[in-house]
């Protein structure tokens, strides 16, 4: 009965805005059609008007510029990745697969098919580490031990990688990876079924840079709102297995480490800067910045486009977004 | 300093009110939060650690908590968190030792590239 209440208070509040997304299908989140997500994308200079993976229906009518954004990051691990289309198809399926992300599985496995990887080398790849290739097991399982917990990923692991591929291809991972990460559970946490008709290819268009920004929803005020009740203790017994004083011991550690790539001066960084960059007003300090714009500038720019996009479109309250994000480090141990 | 404390001083929050902040955090007591934000932290949570689990009561609660472009923001955000960490968890780099988020003595200048 009160699941029943909810699910009503859930529909009225998706529909009672004035965004146009409607459902198209039990569960998940309302996806807008096709022509309304793009009525609201920003204008596009050719690809206008193709069809648009889910997850983009999905965000295009309240983030419009971060779903573009978004759009071009998927292009770019999918079709301009430095590893190849082997070796980026069957660590994006590995992710996908440990994040138990169907759409992402089918979407990854659809792309190594384009890629003429064999159905031999496809069923070896589901059927796990044993049948991986050689030449790919170090990478894949890095792929699964960054997705599962990253934080045991050990120095050795890394460096035996490095060895093999070096700097810029083990940066071009670990940002595959993170990117397979954010996808997935946006994906999952919408709840986004697999594409009807199939998986859909990496989508080719380009956004007008000069095009005026699309204007977003006003969001409610959630002070003004009354949702249910929420627990107000954390029942989870890994929240006590580090106090304040450990997570701060942990901070103090993180500052001793050596690292495991070399950083980029930025002089070297602010030379590689892709076309369209805004360039910084200030020198980079923050160390993982200087090493994804130094060694995949392609890449750190269109993932910064992206929150560069969401934070002028959702406005959210700072506090509470970095508050989040500390959840989410304490949660997962990644003490950053 | 780590990386999301440097966030919260740059949204704000001085010395003070940033250590009760994380030791609100990480206690097991969060009964002085907002309930919508309790609503968040405990749906960031379970997006990190089991994200095939989130259900349609998951994302209603948010809904109900948020309206539904705040709700995708916060969905967005949580997300977001796990392109960061695991970028963060992969090079192991030195944490900075001064907050690199705040902008440079004598700027009026936003923070860099996140």
């Amino acid at each position: 009965m009160i699941r029943t209440s909810w699910l009503a208070l859930f529909l009225f509040a998706m529909f009672a805005g004035t965004a146009p997304a409607a459902p198209d299908r039990p569960g998940g989140w309302p996806l807008a059609s096709n022509d309304e997500a793009w009525k609201h994308l920003p204008r596009a200079l050719t690809g206008g008007g193709a069809r648009l993976p889910a997850w983009a229906r999905a965000t295009a009518c309240d983030l419009p510029r971060t779903t573009a954004a978004m759009l071009e990051l998927d292009r770019l691990h999918r079709t301009k990745s430095p590893l190849g289309p082997s070796l980026r198809g069957k660590m994006r399926w590995v992710a996908a697969d440990a994040n138990r992300c169907e759409y992402a599985r089918a979407t990854a496995e659809a792309d190594l098919r384009r890629a003429g990887i064999s159905e031999a080398e496809i069923a070896d790849l589901k059927t796990g580490p044993d049948r991986w290739p050689d030449g790919e097991r170090v990478a894949l399982k890095f792929a699964r031990q960054m997705t599962r917990d990253a934080s045991l990923v050990t120095d050795a692991e890394f460096a035996g990688l490095k060895a093999a591929y070096g700097d810029e291809k083990l940066v071009a991972m670990v940002l595959l990876i993170a990117a397979a990460n954010f996808q997935d559970r946006l994906i999952l946490g919408l709840g986004l079924a697999p594409e009807d008709g199939g998986p859909l290819p990496p989508l080719d268009v380009k956004f007008d840079p000069e095009a005026p920004k699309p204007t977003v929803p006003a969001r409610d005020n959630p002070s003004h709102r009354h949702g249910p009740a929420e627990p107000t203790k954390v029942d989870d017994p890994a929240w006590r297995e580090f106090d304040f004083a450990a997570l701060q011991r942990g901070l103090r550690d993180q500052k001793a480490v050596q690292g495991r790539v070399r950083v980029p001066t930025y002089d070297e960084v602010l030379g590689r800067l892709p076309d369209g960059y805004p360039k910084p007003r200030n020198p980079i300090r923050i160390r993982w910045s200087l090493v994804c714009l130094g060694y995949q500038p392609e890449l750190a720019a269109a993932w910064s486009a992206c929150t560069r996009a969401f934070g002028e479109e959702a406005k959210q309250d700072r506090v509470f977004e970095e508050s989040l994000f500390w959840i989410v480090t304490r949660t997962i141990h990644c003490f950053y | 300093m780590g990386h999301c404390e440097m966030l919260l001083a740059v949204a704000g929050l001085d010395q003070k009110a940033l250590e009760e902040r994380t030791r609100l955090l990480a206690s097991r007591d969060w009964g002085s939060l907002p309930a919508g934000d309790r609503a968040a932290f405990f749906f960031a949570k379970k997006l990190s650690k089991t994200p095939w689990a989130i259900d349609d009561d998951d994302r209603n609660r948010l809904v109900a908590h948020f309206g539904r472009e705040r709700a995708l923001d916060v969905i967005w955000w949580a997300c977001r968190c796990h392109y960061m960490t695991r970028v963060a968890d992969g090079f192991q780099l030195p944490l900075e030792r001064e907050n690199v988020f705040a902008p440079p003595p004598s700027s009026n200048s936003t923070a860099g590239p996140k």
